[in-house]
């Protein structure tokens, strides 16, 4: 292969990480600080946190600019100039996915122990990663994952691979997106196109320019601002706790208190030991076997996943690829082992609140604010539905059924709240909605308010055997997506924190989100052209392709992202199992089986993509046609079994105009939901964890095809072999040796 | 040869317990109740001993191999080590929750940030040793 032109070895990169990251943070430091003075002058704290994430975003911009990309290699890899500890620090960033900022937090609060798998997982898929992948990957010289597999299994395996990318990774872009929309709109008052619109801008100029090279700088920039973000929060929360801000990681006194508050809410009735779920308590929520199957999905996936495995050969060496996983590792661990706390100290507040008594006449601003936006609610209502039916009720409807269709046409989020109250609640809504038809505009909310207080709320408590006036334990729910937005209003915390946390999430969505619009970008630019047309474009027009894909790939992920679809983190969730079914096999049977041969590969990509789609696919939408293909394989219990068939009769039964509904009942008892395998299972498997059948699937699948099909020829081997060893010039590309 | 004979010792001593613990032999033999799960990874851990004896029987004789031989023994030590930070021990979590580390639950503590630092200290462990593998191999980059 000829050797593409070398140039000169670029050293801007080369710098030592630690320097540009304390330059970095110090600079965000500052600038926080700066802003406080500022805010006790006397500026309002909406201008202040809204500069705060301007810099934020104004500073990813810059730096994007700031490295651009001349070559293909710059654009793709880095040039492979960085240094272990950028593109360690670099991974960390892309690492935190908005869901680790947004969903976690709340995912730990609600069920505290099992939630560590979701941390677990990803922590070990980096070990995983280094272990098995990364230095054949970076000895290949390959600039992306599927170009890895066409050079050890050739074309076929390449654009499968590319399928399996594209499959896997784009809706875990649009959900960065959508996440980062939905948490801006929260504080700004813009329409979701607008906000979609403009952070897709800022995307696309913090990484057109540079790519890879210039992303370096951005992502160690995020990071910091993600370290920063997730620590303020914890230290904010520890120092509301303990009086010193010091343990967002030494919380263990915070754990036991937890035990004792939930001791004592069961003793004064404000909780019952049948519904409460101790903090600490393993498999409560995930029985053990989906425990581990979380962790193990996760684990894979996060391996496979081509915006991170290329970001660790963005290095010179391949010594220097296992060491900036494991500088990746550092970086995320600082993340990861703080966010438990976060959950740890909001729960511990909100319990001492519940225990102090928090009666429905003088709830706290909290939760005020939190019920406006269906956030919390207390015994299943809160503010947002209520403004909901206000505005059915405006738009003419006169009853709860009336009120319940335009919700869903609407919103539908909170028209599934709705629907699960009982009717006295539910008329209880709309009487309050109606007699505000009456009393003209509320601009400030506090009239809704008013009338939440004292006329739903107790009708809801009334439903749910609540006689104590006041809120319970269970009477609470909080959305695990909205933990982290409802924080900022506790108690104590500082005026900054919306902005902190804001600026926090934009960081861990943008640089996911960069990175997964690089790698797919890349693919969809390069694999497919030499798929097609069976040899790469000179370097130029490969820039050029790339960075038009890049355009691209962005404006179709925030078409999706606007349209608003329902289940959008659903289908994020998908990724880790695509992303292992897919490529899991593959990438293990290029590396250690000298006997996979192409046709085996092929075949073992398409049938673990094909499985976990199956189970993803058939569980979620089509949950009762797929528990009915193999009832023996479903895990559910006699009583789950004959609530099953009562609610079939039901639906057999029905009428016409009430069929649709009867169906929408059995289908949602048949799907469970993401953490509750419903009746649809094979083995009480989680749906998310299709990983567990696709992969091995994939394995036998590829294994079978590879020993039926003819030995690969002698050269393939001595592939396999110059994959194994680090020494010598990369195998695609070759490279002015480590004197970098 | 040594570690292949204990080993197999310690794999039939593990199977054996484990077969009595299931037809209910051992109750009340021990102060501490033995189930089969933990004589199960007796079983296994001896199994990996003779694993392991094997491996570095067949390492000591020169041969082309050899760099790969001891990479990929390297990566087995580290992956079973992994399968026991990220899977055994978080299972593990209701038994160890008996103690307290700082205030902590232990089984707790490991789940959260026990296991997690471990994984990173065995990520920076697995570099250095993978690369002194290639050097002493004379398979490493100059």
């Amino acid at each position: 292969m000829p050797a593409e032109p070398i140039t000169q070895p670029d050293d801007t990169l080369r710098t030592d990480t630690g320097k540009v990251f304390a330059i970095f943070l110090s600079g965000f430091l500052a600038v926080a600080v700066t802003l406080l003075i500022v805010q006790q002058l006397g500026a309002p704290a909406g201008i202040i946190g809204a500069v705060f994430v301007a810099v934020s975003l104004a500073a990813y911009a810059l730096l994007g600019c700031s490295l651009r990309a001349s070559t293909s290699s710059d654009f793709f890899v880095a040039d492979r100039s960085a240094t272990a500890g950028h593109s360690g620090m670099a991974l960390a960033a892309r690492w935190t996915s908005i869901s680790m900022i947004l969903a976690l937090p709340g995912t730990l609060y609600a069920f505290g122990f099992d939630g560590l798998a979701f941390l677990i997982g990803p922590v070990a898929g980096l070990m995983v990663m280094s272990v098995l992948f990364v230095p054949a990957l970076r000895k290949s010289g390959a600039e992306t994952v599927p170009e890895f597999l066409g050079l050890r299994f050739g074309r076929g395996a390449r654009l499968i691979a590319v399928v399996a990318v594209a499959l896997a990774t784009f809706a875990l872009l649009v959900a960065q997106i959508y996440g980062m929309g939905l948490v801006v709109g929260r504080f700004v008052d813009l329409p979701p196109a607008c906000l979609v619109g403009t952070l897709t801008v800022v995307l696309l100029i913090s990484v057109l320019p540079g790519g890879m090279k210039g992303t370096t700088w951005t992502e160690l920039a995020q990071y910091s601002i993600v370290l920063l973000a997730i620590i303020g929060v914890a230290g904010a929360l520890a120092l509301e706790f303990t009086g010193s801000p010091w343990p967002p990681y030494a919380y263990g006194e915070a754990l036991r208190a937890i035990t004792d508050v939930e001791t004592r809410l069961i003793e004064a009735g404000l909780a019952s030991a049948s519904t409460l779920k101790p903090h600490l308590a393993p498999f409560l929520q995930l029985d053990p076997l989906n425990f581990a199957g979380v962790i193990v999905t996760l684990m894979l996936g996060t391996a496979c996943l081509p915006h991170l495995l290329m970001r660790s050969v963005s290095v010179p060496t391949v010594r220097e690829a296992r060491v900036s996983l494991a500088w990746a590792g550092f970086f995320v661990l600082l993340v990861a082992a703080a966010v438990p706390a976060i959950a740890a100290f909001t729960k511990l507040q909100i319990y001492r609140q519940i225990e102090q008594g928090l009666s429905f006449a003088s709830l706290p601003a909290w939760i005020e604010r939190g019920s406006r936006h269906d956030l919390v609610r207390i015994h299943g209502v809160s503010v947002g539905q209520l403004a909901a039916a206000e505005a059915a009720v405006a738009a003419g409807t006169a009853d709860a059924a009336g009120v319940a269709s335009h919700m869903r046409s609407t919103s539908p989020v909170l028209a599934t709240g709705f629907a699960e109250l009982k009717e006295p609640v539910k008329v209880a809504i709309v009487d309050a909605a109606r007699s505000a038809a009456g009393a003209g505009n509320d601009p400030s909310g506090s009239r809704r308010w008013q009338a939440f207080q004292t006329s739903v709320l107790p009708a809801a408590a009334k439903a749910a055997n609540n006689k104590l006036g006041a809120v319970t334990e269970p009477g609470l729910w909080i959305d695990p997506l909205g933990l982290m937005l409802v924080v900022p209003s506790l108690p104590g915390m500082p005026q900054l924190m919306p902005a902190l946390i804001v600026a926090g999430i934009l960081a861990a969505g943008l640089a996911t989100a960069g990175g997964v619009l690089l790698a797919l970008a890349h693919s969809l630019s390069h694999d497919l052209h030499v798929t097609v047309f069976g040899e790469p474009a000179k370097d130029e027009r490969r820039l050029r392709t790339a960075r038009l894909m890049v355009v691209a790939i962005a404006v179709a992920a925030a078409a999706v992202a606007v349209l608003r679809p329902v289940g959008v983190f659903t289908f994020a969730a998908w990724t880790f199992s695509l992303a292992a079914a897919g490529l899991f096999p593959a990438l293990i049977l290029a590396i250690w089986w000298k006997r996979a041969t192409a046709a085996g590969a092929v075949a073992g990509m398409v049938a673990g993509l094909a499985l976990a789609l199956a189970y993803l696919v058939g569980t979620h939408f089509f949950p009762v046609a797929f528990h009915d293909l193999w009832p023996g394989l479903s895990s559910a219990s006699d009583a789950a079994m004959r609530k099953f068939t009562s609610l079939s009769s039901v639906w057999s039964a029905a009428g016409e105009d009430a069929k649709a509904a009867a169906f929408a009942n059995l289908e949602a008892y048949a799907r469970g939901t993401a953490t509750t395998p419903g009746v649809a299972n094979w083995f009480g498997i989680l749906n998310t964890s299709a990983a567990l059948f696709a992969v091995p699937a994939g394995f036998v699948v590829a294994i079978l095809v590879s020993l039926v099909t003819p030995r690969p020829t002698p050269a393939v081997g001595t592939l396999v072999d110059d994959l194994r060893r680090p020494k010598g010039p990369d195998l695609l590309r070759f490279e002015p040796s480590s004197e970098r | 040869m040594i570690e292949i004979v204990a080993g197999v010792l310690i794999a039939i001593a593990g199977l054996a317990t484990s077969v009595a613990a299931v037809l209910g032999l051992l109750e009340g033999a021990f102060p501490i109740p033995v189930g089969p799960a933990p004589a199960a990874m007796l079983a296994a851990f001896g199994l990996c001993m003779v694993a392991h004896g094997a491996y570095r029987m067949r390492v000591k004789r020169n041969g082309d191999d050899r760099h790969w031989l001891r990479t990929a023994g390297t990566a087995s030590v580290m992956l079973l080590l992994l399968a026991d930070l990220a899977l055994a021990l978080p299972l593990a979590a209701p038994f160890l929750n008996a103690f307290k580390i700082a205030g902590f639950p232990f089984g707790y503590y490991m789940a959260a940030q026990g296991s997690l630092v471990l994984i990173v200290l065995l990520l920076f462990v697995f570099a250095s040793r993978a690369d002194a593998v290639d050097v002493q191999e004379e398979s490493a980059e100059t």
